[in-house]
């Protein structure tokens, strides 16, 4: 030992401390500012299986309206007449009304707020009550008449379920307690504060259309609006 | 020659623990002592903890909003009325707006002047109001009365920023105000032209022009809803 000079002692461990440093790995997590893990399988948002497509994303240029049109929509007056006529004499006729595809360009789909032609029956029995927390609305009647009975509370209210998974946010029920109703017709507009409960009824012969344009209240995920 | 390699060992073990304990504290030896404490980055404000339970909807009325159509064709009756001078036009109606964070629901009514005067914003010579594009703002219209034409899309000729020429409402100075990402000017080239009725809608999303006011008939009268796509203050959107 004794005859081993400090020179290559030295040497020795500072190659060896070289060494080390080298085989250290570059990438610790902690040395990322505080960057998570990423781990697939912890803290992700549940996948909801929705008939509701989710917006597509733009691949091009990033703008401020990231999936917005490019170009003015106009939907005239006789074209929303015709999507409720055609809805009410499905009714008329026994079928169950399908207000998805019923008029051009909807639904319509952007960051900010959703459009979506519905349709109230004349039975009272087929029409839920509903609050939604994540988004205004913004009511207009295509065509026949109804009451909307808002506000109070959702008699026996729960969490709307789909297969299984509880969508937080929406609640859902039959009657609604309290509340002020409001007689519509064909032309009326309705604005609906987020949270409030609401329940559309028809009281015309093959019930009522109406679109609503849900304003994301802004700090919702899409997934979650029904 | 055991010794020498024991040495390569322990400065390998040494290496590694050095080179760990110094990518972990490089970051926050960066931030300083102060950042430390408040949980922030130099030159930025302190971190504020969150509220306990912050509301989705800060500044919405619990209160809905019925505008029929009868009591809009009332609105609509008065304010032709107005235009053309009658008096009683005041009875009329009010139109009940509103403005949240996210969007804003408010009536428009547009004429034809007179006679040739400087237009609403661009102060171009013209009968009509001039035509509007919003790099912030939805437009979404519901024709409530009167019937005429609506030009979108195309390009404005004499596009100028937007601004106010009345000067800030807050402050009552006489400067003009400028609106960021708001442009004004007429007329449209290469537009699309809409016969419009009541009951009619029309979606023009941002940056899309469009010239309400093209041909207003005999008064053209509207609910506007303005969704704010998020980067506008509520100041700045018209």
């Amino acid at each position: 030992m004794n005859r081993i000079p400090y020179a290559v002692r030295i040497a020795a461990a500072a190659l060896g401390m070289l060494a080390g440093v080298a085989v250290t790995p570059l990438t610790l997590t902690s040395a990322q500012g505080g960057k998570p893990t990423y781990d697939p399988t912890v803290g992700h948002a549940p996948v909801w299986e929705t008939p509701i497509p989710a917006p597509p994303l733009s691949q091009g240029q990033r703008t401020m309206w990231p999936n917005q049109p490019d170009h003015a929509t106009h939907w005239s007056v006789k074209d929303i007449r015709q999507a409720h006529d055609r809805l009410a004499a499905q009714e008329i006729a026994g079928k169950e009304p399908d207000p998805k595809s019923v008029l051009h360009d909807f639904p319509y789909w952007t960051r900010t707020h959703s459009m979506f032609v519905y349709h109230a029956s004349q039975k009272r029995s087929a029409n839920s009550a509903q609050q939604h927390q994540g988004y205004s609305q913004f009511v207009v009647i295509m065509g026949g008449t109804g009451t909307l009975q808002a506000g109070g509370r959702i008699v026996n209210a729960r969490v709307l379920a789909e297969s299984g998974r509880q969508i937080p946010g929406e609640m859902r029920g039959d009657t609604i307690e309290g509340g002020t109703n409001y007689q519509l017709a064909e032309g009326d507009i309705v604005a609906i504060p987020p949270d409030t409960p609401a329940k559309f009824t028809a009281t015309s012969r093959g019930g009522m259309t109406y679109m609503v344009m849900k304003v994301n209240a802004m700090l919702y995920p899409w997934d979650l609006i029904r | 020659m055991k010794s020498v390699l024991g040495l390569v060992c322990a400065g390998v073990l040494a290496g590694i623990v050095g080179a760990t304990v110094f990518r972990v504290a490089r970051p926050v030896l960066a931030q300083g002592p102060q950042a430390a404490q408040a949980g922030g980055r130099p030159g930025q404000p302190p971190r504020i903890p969150p509220l306990a339970s912050p509301p989705l909807y800060p500044d919405q009325k619990p209160t809905v909003i019925v505008w029929t159509s009868a009591d809009m064709k009332k609105v609509y009756d008065a304010r032709v009325a107005a235009a053309r001078g009658v008096t009683s036009a005041t009875a009329a109606p009010r139109f009940e707006s509103l403005q949240t964070r996210t969007h804003g629901v408010s009536l428009f009514f547009r004429t034809k002047f007179d006679s040739p005067r400087p237009a609403n914003r661009s102060g171009i010579v013209s009968l009509v109001d001039d035509a509007d594009q919003h790099e912030g703002v939805t437009d979404f219209y519901v024709i409530a009365g009167g019937t005429g034409q609506m030009v979108t899309d195309g390009e404005i000729e004499h596009r100028q920023y937007g601004h106010n020429p009345r000067g800030s409402a807050e402050s009552g100075a006489k400067t003009t105000v400028v609106f960021p990402g708001e442009f004004n000017g007429q007329p449209i080239r290469d537009g699309r032209t809409y016969d419009v009725a009541p009951g009619d809608w029309l979606a023009i999303p941002p940056g899309v022009p469009h010239w309400p006011g093209y041909n207003p008939g005999n008064g053209l009268m509207y609910v506007g809803v303005k969704i704010n796509i998020g980067l506008y203050g509520p100041n700045t959107m018209y």
